[in-house]
């Protein structure tokens, strides 16, 4: 590094091929150090956007299943469980098969409910078992569960 | 004699790709521990709308006695015998019906119905709470 030349001298051949030889080891050496970085950070950019992914897919199934929970309970009837949902905006395509109501929502995700009815001595205990989904069939990953009840009385509503 | 060792050489070219690695180790640091923390938020949703839902549920159970209750008190023709049918620690005073339920430490749900004359209950309160002691940590959001 610190050879010194007089003026006019030139660097013999030997000297000039060690010099170039020890230049590109040096940079081949800082290229690999620098991949070797790189991947280990970029391992890490890839677990912190996985983990946020998850975070996001949970965080919009929970809403969904929370939207479709309230519905559930502010409805008297399956029947008008399933207007409501439809009505609903970031829900679409509801269907209903006997007690199963399924629905996408524009997050991309797939809710499953399947209604029952429990009778109880002075009315009817109506449940509600919210399923969602990845993906826009029931075949994904389930992403969360929620268990909501609603109790409707056999001797009317007080108005 | 031995020959002089060509020393390493650290050049601008060392410096930049130090100071892009550190750079971008910072940042991959700081977008693992933001995500952390929104993963942790989630979490602690998740876990929080388990426990609604659960006091929602057992709200509604307790609501399907006290009618049942109701309607047996309506046969006897007494309010005040109202007490008998009830569980989970519900009050009856004068109209209302009250009862909390769940433990202290956690959520906790507060029902009052008032009931009319003709047996039938309409929901005067249905408030979910929670109580914070002082000086209860908050915990550490951003810690891994």
């Amino acid at each position: 590094m610190n050879d010194v030349f007089k003026q006019g001298e030139r660097p013999t051949p030997d000297k000039a091929n060690s010099r170039s030889r020890a230049f590109y080891l040096e940079v081949l050496l800082l290229l690999a150090g620098f991949a070797f970085v790189s991947v280990v950070i970029f391992q890490l950019f890839g677990s912190a956007y996985n983990l946020s992914v998850d975070a996001t897919r949970t965080e919009n199934a929970l809403t969904s299943a929370r939207n479709v929970a309230e519905t559930f309970s502010a409805s008297q009837d399956d029947a008008s469980f399933e207007a409501a949902l439809a009505g609903l905006p970031g829900f679409a395509d509801v269907m209903r098969e006997g007690s199963r109501v399924t629905l996408k929502t524009d997050t991309g995700l797939f809710v499953g409910v399947n209604l029952s009815a429990k009778p109880q001595s002075a009315g009817m205990m109506r449940s509600a078992s919210i399923t969602v989904f990845s993906g826009d069939t029931g075949e994904g990953e389930p992403l969360y569960s929620l268990e909501s009840e609603a109790y409707e009385s056999g001797r009317g509503v007080v108005a | 004699m031995s020959a002089k060792a060509t020393p390493v050489r650290f050049g601008a070219l060392s410096l930049l790709l130090l100071i892009v690695s550190i750079v971008l180790a910072l940042l991959a640091v700081l977008a693992l521990t933001t995500a952390h923390a929104a993963s942790s938020m989630t979490e602690r949703h998740v876990a929080y709308v388990d426990e609604v839902y659960v006091l929602e549920a057992q709200g509604q159970q307790w609501l399907a006695r006290t009618d049942g209750a109701l309607v047996d008190a309506q046969a006897e023709g007494s309010l005040s015998s109202l007490g008998a049918y009830l569980t989970d620690g519900a009050a009856v005073s004068g109209d209302t019906v009250s009862v909390t339920l769940g433990s202290a430490e956690a959520l906790k749900l507060d029902i009052v119905l008032k009931v009319g004359a003709d047996y039938r209950y309409t929901i005067e309160s249905w408030k979910i709470t929670r109580e914070f002691p002082e000086d209860a940590a908050i915990g550490n959001l951003w810690q891994p």
